[in-house]
């Protein structure tokens, strides 16, 4: 599926994020939290940036256990911007359709509410007991706001931010939230 | 005159801990802080958004910026991941013209108040704010109870990294340790205390068993350091603490969260009641109790 303009978009990441000074030392892999408990490995990520690799695109789920916390960039002796690569990265990922699949349900959300997180009528009794308004004053409760919003949602083309999803090659589909994870602990 | 803000609590502190809404409202106005409402949609989340799409993330961060510029205030927020997307939205769109441009035609194309001034707005999380010489002053006047518990401070990755965006000292930062002494807690030390709490990124919702293990690492350092409740600046870390502890089981130290001003308000005299700590899933029962009883002495 992966042709040349994913090659290229890949070469555009690894100029964007200074991919080419790193000296594969390992200090990103050693500072990642996610490095433990799963199958990322920040230097090699980076490696197959510098490799034109594109399976770290198209065949691994290893960049969507990063957290973001931008530890492995912070303390790259040489300027990489390794979590923004991955963040990058990830964008390549969603475009062939692989991506987590709880964070469908997270898009939606944005896309009727506003709000990622929604509403529930248990957390607005709790709301009401705290002496907060009910219905918080937020775009959501706004009916002009909220059509506001939509209308920039369709400016934005955001119902089609995410293509259907199509599983890693070998994935685990038989959970909803199986996403491989090769080497994680349970819980 | 009070300082006023554009309020931003996030759609977690909103609807799913209100308790963090309410407690940093009481301890706002107990601070002569003024908070104002505004239609703040999600800012949106920095994790899974910022990965579909950076200009649409953006430009959705711009239109919070853009209600916040309406009223001509800077936005508080209370939140690590309001504040990484805001701030990181507000730093783009001023350094790069045309993003800017993109974003503002976007912005008025849906026809949203204020697009034109999205870039003068400044995005300060509650931590900067209460940092402050004269913040600190006005907590420490306002403190009626030192109750000395031993507390875990968690600063958040958003907070701190990346610290070419947020100029901070990423290593060894203090102010949340100090305003926690200040209103008479002890912060303890532990090891990876800087390290992420694992929910970020999309993990929390999309890799359950690494953002948990990331979890469990780090409920065993600050229960070994004998801390009694993690303090947090972010209600998406405190989601993490609070829901994770539960989705690790049975067998996991347990180690309450609170969000700062939920503290703050306990050390300003105020109802572990009316500040929600009972609403949390794992309730931080040593912290109500040890105000109740100064509460109680207070009485005598």
């Amino acid at each position: 599926m992966a042709g040349e303009g994913l090659r290229a978009r890949i070469a555009s990441i690894l100029e964007r994020a200074g991919v080419d000074a790193c000296i594969q030392c390992g200090r990103c892999t050693a500072t990642c939290p996610a490095a433990l408990p799963s199958s990322l490995r920040a230097r090699e990520v980076v490696r197959a940036v510098q490799d034109g690799d594109m399976t770290v695109v198209t065949d691994r789920d290893d960049i969507w256990h990063c957290t973001t916390c931008f530890s492995c960039q912070e303390r790259c002796p040489k300027g990489v911007q390794v979590t923004q690569a991955i963040l990058w990265l990830r964008g390549e990922a969603v475009a062939l359709g692989h991506y987590p699949a709880p964070h469908t349900a997270a898009l939606a959300e944005i896309s009727r509410t506003g709000n990622v997180f929604p509403l529930e009528a248990e957390i607005r009794a709790v709301r009401g007991q705290l002496s907060l308004p009910l219905d918080p004053p937020d775009c959501a409760h706004d009916p002009e706001e909220l059509a506001a919003f939509h209308r920039l949602l369709e400016v934005l083309v955001f119902e089609d931010l995410a293509p259907e999803r199509r599983p890693y090659a070998g994935e685990d589909t038989r959970e909803v939230t199986g996403e491989g994870s090769e080497g994680g602990e349970g819980s | 005159m009070t300082e006023r803000f554009a309020f931003f609590p996030g759609c977690i502190s909103i609807n799913l801990y209100p308790s963090i809404d309410r407690a940093t409202r009481l301890v706002m106005a107990e601070l002569d802080y003024e908070l104002v409402d505004m239609p703040f949609a999600c800012c949106p989340p920095p994790g899974v958004l910022r990965s579909y799409d950076e200009p649409t993330w953006t430009t959705l961060a711009a239109r919070n910026l853009a209600v916040a510029a309406r009223e001509g205030l800077p936005v508080l927020t209370i939140c690590n991941g309001c504040f990484g997307s805001l701030h990181e939205a507000s730093a783009r769109i001023s350094e790069d013209v045309e993003l800017r441009e993109e974003v503002v035609l976007a912005l008025q194309e849906a026809g949203i108040e204020g697009a034109a001034e999205v870039a003068d707005v400044k995005v300060l999380p509650i931590l900067d704010l209460l940092g402050t010489p004269e913040a600190r002053d006005r907590i420490s006047d306002r403190v009626v109870h030192r109750l000395g518990t031993p507390v875990a401070v968690h600063y958040g990755c958003h907070y701190l990294r990346p610290s070419t965006r947020t100029g901070r000292d990423v290593e060894d930062p203090r102010v949340l340790d100090e305003l926690v002494e200040i209103a008479g807690f002890k912060s303890v030390p532990f090891p990876q205390k800087l390290s992420c709490c694992g929910a970020g990124g999309g993990a929390w919702s999309g890799q359950e068993a690494t953002s948990l293990s990331i979890l469990e690492r780090k409920l065993g350092e600050m229960s070994s350091a004998g801390a009694e409740a993690v303090v947090n600046v972010c209600p998406f870390c405190h989601l993490q603490f609070d829901q994770g502890q539960r989705r690790l089981g049975r067998g996991v130290p347990s180690v309450p969260s609170v969000h700062l001003s939920q503290l703050l308000g306990l050390a300003f005299g105020m109802k572990d009641k009316a500040l929600g700590l009972h609403t949390h899933l794992v309730p931080a029962r040593g912290l109500a109790k040890a105000a109740r009883s100064a509460r109680a002495d207070d009485r005598k």
